[in-house]
C-alpha cells in the first residue's frame, strides 16, 4: 500500500526536453560564433594593442612576444611626433559632419519621393539607381576627378568639396535602405495628415521623417565608419598637407624602404577608438534599424 | 486602395516633362557658364635639332646658376614627392625646397612640396596623368607608363647647356631617357644588394661569401642556415620577378628590340632560371608564400625577418644600413648571386625628376630640376643627409659624408661593376605590363600550383598572351 502512496519521481515532459536541447544548442552556436569572432577580429585587434606596445625588435621575434617587455608608451608619443594625427583626426570629424548632413537630407528626400511620390519612370529609375551599386569606385575616379577639375572645384575648401558634395546628392545604397524603410511606415498616416491639410513636404518633414530615426541612425553610423576610413579620395583631392586626414596621416608613417609598425599600430589604434565608440553608442540603432528593413521591406 | 491613390500627391507626365526640360536647361546653362580654362599644356614643343644623346659643351658643369632674368613675381611651382629612406624625411626635404626658395630672386621660382603617402603616390600621378590635369610641375617619373606624359626636357638641356655626362650614364641611360626624348634628370641612386646575416654564418661554420659568389653556393649556405624549428630560414625569394636574380641567368622575357616574345620568355635559360626559382622555393630554406605574403604585400619584405635575425640573406638596399645597424644585426654584404658564365646583374635604380608635359609652369619647374638634379641641389642632400643619401653624379661620391664606410665602397664597387636590370626593362615603357603574366607563373612556382617538370609547357603557354601586350603596346606607342 505505501508503494501505491510514493510519489513517483517527475519524468521530464516533451516539452521540457525539448526546451533544454534548444537551449543546448543556443549554447553550442553562442560558443561557436564567439570562437569565430575571437579569431577573425580579437586577434588582429590584439596584434594591433600588442605591437602598438612593443619595442621594433620584439615584433617579428620568434617565438612570438605576445605581451611586449617593457611596454613601449613612447610609441605613442612618437606617433604624434612624426604625424599632426590629432589635426587630420579634426579635418576628418569635418569631413564626417559635412557627408554626414548630406547623406541625410539628400537620402530621405530621394528615398521619400521614391516610396511615396508617383510619377512617370519612378521604378524605372529607382532602377537605374540601383543599378550603380554595381560600378566600382575605381572606375569613377578618374572620371569624376576630371568632372570636378573641369569645373574647378578641386581645390576648393582645401579640396574638401569634391569629398562632400558626392554626399549631398545622394547614395544609392542609403536611398534603398531610407525607401523599404519608409515603405514599411501605414499610409493611413499620411492620409491623416493631408487631411488635416498637410502638404506633401509636411507629410515628409512632420510625419515620415520623424519615424525613420532607425534608419538615419544607419546612415549617420555608416557614413561616419567610411568616411573616416576612406583613403583613395582624400589622397586624389587634397593636396595641402595639412588638410590630410586620418588616413592619409597614418600612411604617412610608411616608408618606402622601412615601416615602422609599431608606430603605425599606435596610430592605428588611436584611430580605431573614435569608430569603437561610435559603435558601441549606436550598435542598437544599427542593428535594429537594418533588422526593421530587412523583415518589414 | 482607390482613397489612398486620389490623396497621393501625383506629377502629371507633363509636369514630369517640363521637370525634365528644365533641368536639362539649366544644368547646360549652368556648364557653359562654369567652363574653366584647363590645363592646356603650355610646353614647348620639343627641340628636334638636339640629337637624343648629344652630350652639350663639356665644358660647362651642371648648375644652379638662374639662366632667365626675372621680371615678375616668382612663379610657385607645386612639387610632389614622398618622403622616404633614400630622398630623405619630410624635415629634410623641406630643408631642401628652403634652400632652393633663397635664390627666388633669381630664379622667378618658389617651390611648394606636396608630401604624400608612399602607397598612394603612384595612385594619383595615374590619376592626375589620365586626366591631364591637376598635374605637378615636379615629380618623380618612376614608372614606365608615365614616360609617355613627361615632358621632352632637350630644348631646355641645350638652352642651359647642362652637361648630362656628369651622371653615371648606366642611372642615366636607363632611367631617365625614353626612347630618343630625355624625360627627367636623375636623383639619389640605389641598388639592391644581398645583406648577410654573420651570425648565422658563424653559428653553422660557414665561409662568408665572395665576390662571384653563385646562385647554387647561395642555395647551399641558405639550406645549411635553415632551422625550420626556429623560424630562421636561409633566404627569401625575390619579391618580383625579373630582378637581379633573373636577369643573372642570361634570361629575357622578350627580344633585344622588344617586339617578340618567342624564343625568349620560353627560352632554354628562362626554363633554366624558372626552374632554380623552383628548387629554391621547395628547398625548405625560404619561408612559405604564406608566411611571407603578409611582409612581402607590404612591401618591406624579408627586412623585418633579417632584423630579427630569422633571415640569413636578404636583398636590400643602401638605405637600409641605418635599420639594420639600429637593428643591431652584424651583417656583410654581397652581390646578387651569379650563374657561371654570365654576368653579375643589380637591380639599380635612380629617380628621374621629371616635368609633366600638361604642367603650366615648365620653364619654372625646370629650374627647380635644374637646381635639384644639378651640383649645388645635389651636394645639399647628400652633406643635408648624414650620408644616407648618393647623389647619380660621380664627381660628387669623394665628397661623400659616409666614405669612411667600407659598406658605401662596396655599394660604388656593386652599381660600378655589374650590369643593371634597367639596362633591358627600363628600354620599353611597356616592359612591367608585358611581363606581367609571367609573375603569375612565378608565383604559381611559389605557392607549389606549378611541379618542375610543368615549367616549360606552363611558359610556352605565356607567348602568346604576352605577345599580344607587347603587340598592342607598340601600336598605342606608335612603335613599328
Amino acid at each position: 500500500m505505501t508503494t501505491l502512496n510514493t510519489p513517483r519521481p517527475a519524468r521530464p515532459s516533451r516539452a521540457s526536453s525539448q526546451k533544454a536541447e534548444t537551449r543546448l544548442n543556443k549554447i553550442v552556436v553562442f560558443l561557436i560564433l564567439t570562437t569565430l569572432a575571437i579569431i577573425v577580429v580579437g586577434i588582429p585587434m590584439g596584434w594591433m594593442l600588442t605591437t602598438a606596445l612593443k619595442p621594433r625588435n620584439q615584433i617579428f621575434a620568434w617565438p612570438p612576444v605576445l605581451w611586449p617587455d617593457p611596454p613601449r608608451i613612447e610609441n605613442f608619443s612618437e606617433t604624434l611626433a612624426a604625424v599632426p594625427l590629432l589635426r587630420f583626426a579634426g579635418n576628418t570629424l569635418i569631413i564626417c559632419a559635412l557627408n554626414i548632413v548630406g547623406r541625410i537630407l539628400s537620402c530621405s528626400v530621394v528615398a521619400f519621393a521614391f516610396a511615396r511620390l508617383r510619377f512617370p519612370g519612378r521604378n524605372l529609375m529607382f532602377g537605374v539607381l540601383l543599378s550603380t551599386l554595381m560600378i566600382p569606385q575605381q572606375m569613377i575616379l578618374i572620371p569624376q576627378f576630371a568632372l570636378f577639375k573641369t569645373a574647378g572645384l578641386v581645390d576648393v575648401l582645401s579640396g574638401y568639396l569634391p569629398l562632400v558634395l558626392p554626399s549631398f546628392f545622394g547614395n544609392a545604397f542609403f536611398v534603398f535602405l531610407m525607401r523599404q524603410y519608409i515603405m514599411t511606415i501605414p499610409r493611413e498616416l499620411d492620409e491623416a495628415a493631408r487631411i488635416d491639410g498637410a502638404s506633401t513636404w509636411g507629410v515628409f518633414r512632420r510625419i515620415i521623417l520623424p519615424l525613420c530615426k532607425p534608419p538615419l541612425v544607419v546612415i549617420t553610423v555608416l557614413t561616419f565608419l567610411w568616411t573616416w576610413n576612406e583613403f583613395m579620395h582624400p589622397l586624389i583631392y587634397i593636396t595641402q598637407f595639412d588638410s590630410y586626414t586620418l588616413q592619409l596621416g597614418l600612411n604617412m608613417l610608411k616608408g618606402r624602404f622601412n615601416i615602422q609598425w609599431n608606430l603605425i599600430m599606435a596610430g592605428s589604434l588611436m584611430a580605431v577608438v573614435p569608430c569603437v565608440i561610435v559603435y558601441f553608442l549606436t550598435q542598437r540603432h544599427i542593428i535594429g534599424g537594418i533588422a526593421n528593413v530587412g523583415i518589414k521591406g | 486602395m482607390s482613397q489612398t491613390r486620389k490623396i497621393q500627391r501625383t506629377i502629371s507626365r507633363r509636369s514630369m516633362l517640363k521637370l525634365v526640360g528644365g533641368s536639362s536647361l539649366t544644368l547646360a546653362a549652368a556648364a557653359c557658364g562654369a567652363a574653366t580654362p584647363t590645363a592646356a599644356p603650355t610646353a614647348k614643343p620639343a627641340a628636334t635639332a638636339v640629337p637624343p644623346t648629344a652630350a652639350p659643351p663639356t665644358a660647362v658643369p651642371p648648375t644652379a646658376a638662374p639662366t632667365a632674368v626675372p621680371t615678375k613675381a616668382p612663379t610657385t611651382i607645386d612639387w610632389w614627392t614622398v618622403p622616404s629612406a633614400d630622398v630623405g624625411s619630410q624635415a629634410q626635404q623641406e630643408a631642401l625646397v628652403a634652400e632652393f626658395n633663397k635664390l627666388s630672386s633669381k630664379t622667378s621660382a618658389l617651390a611648394k612640396p606636396t608630401f604624400l603617402p608612399d602607397d598612394g603616390f603612384s595612385e594619383k600621378m595615374t590619376t592626375v596623368l589620365g586626366t591631364g590635369t591637376g598635374v605637378p610641375d615636379v615629380a618623380t617619373i618612376v614608372l614606365d607608363t608615365w614616360f609617355p606624359a613627361a615632358s621632352d626636357l632637350r630644348d631646355l638641356i641645350a638652352r642651359d647647356k647642362i652637361d648630362i655626362n656628369v651622371y653615371a650614364k648606366n642611372f642615366f641611360d636607363t632611367r631617365c631617357r625614353f626612347g630618343e626624348k630625355i624625360i627627367g634628370l636623375p636623383i639619389t641612386v640605389g641598388a639592391t644588394m644581398y645583406f648577410y646575416n654573420k651570425a648565422l654564418f658563424d653559428s653553422k661554420g660557414l665561409k662568408y661569401p665572395e665576390w662571384g659568389y653563385t646562385m647554387q653556393q647561395w642555395l647551399d649556405d641558405a639550406t645549411k642556415m635553415t632551422d625550420r624549428s626556429k623560424k630562421i630560414f636561409g633566404a627569401a625569394m625575390p619579391t618580383r620577378i625579373w630582378r637581379g636574380e633573373f636577369f643573372a641567368f642570361g634570361a629575357k622575357p622578350i627580344s633585344d628590340d622588344g617586339k617578340t616574345v618567342d624564343g625568349f620568355i620560353n627560352s632554354a635559360k628562362s626554363v633554366k632560371m624558372f626552374e632554380f626559382m623552383y628548387d629554391l622555393a621547395t628547398s625548405g630554406a625560404v619561408p612559405t608564400k604564406a608566411e611571407f605574403d603578409v611582409l612581402r604585400t607590404e612591401g618591406t619584405g624579408p627586412i623585418d625577418l633579417f632584423n630579427t635575425g630569422r633571415l640569413g640573406f636578404a636583398g636590400l638596399n643602401n638605405g637600409q644600413f641605418d635599420q639594420v645597424d639600429k637593428a643591431g644585426v652584424k651583417f656583410g654584404l654581397i652581390h646578387n648571386p651569379k650563374v657561371e658564365g654570365e654576368d653579375i646583374f643589380t637591380n639599380a635604380w635612380t629617380l628621374q625628376l621629371g616635368i609633366p608635359a600638361a604642367s603650366k609652369n615648365r620653364d619654372a619647374a625646370w629650374e627647380y630640376v635644374k637646381w635639384l638634379a644639378g651640383e649645388p641641389g645635389q651636394r645639399f642632400m647628400m652633406m643635408n643627409r648624414n650620408g644616407a643619401y648618393t647623389p647619380p653624379m660621380p664627381a660628387l661620391w669623394p665628397d661623400h659624408p659616409g666614405k669612411k664606410d667600407p659598406r658605401l665602397d662596396f655599394f660604388f664597387k656593386i652599381i660600378d661593376s655589374t650590369r643593371h636590370v634597367w639596362e633591358f626593362a627600363g628600354k620599353f615603357p611597356y616592359f612591367t605590363k608585358a611581363t606581367r603574366p609571367s609573375q603569375d607563373v612565378y608565383d604559381g612556382i611559389y605557392a607549389g600550383k606549378i611541379k618542375r617538370g610543368d615549367i616549360k609547357s606552363e611558359l610556352n603557354n605565356l607567348v602568346a598572351p604576352m605577345q599580344k601586350i607587347v603587340d598592342e603596346e607598340r601600336a598605342k606607342l606608335g612603335l613599328k
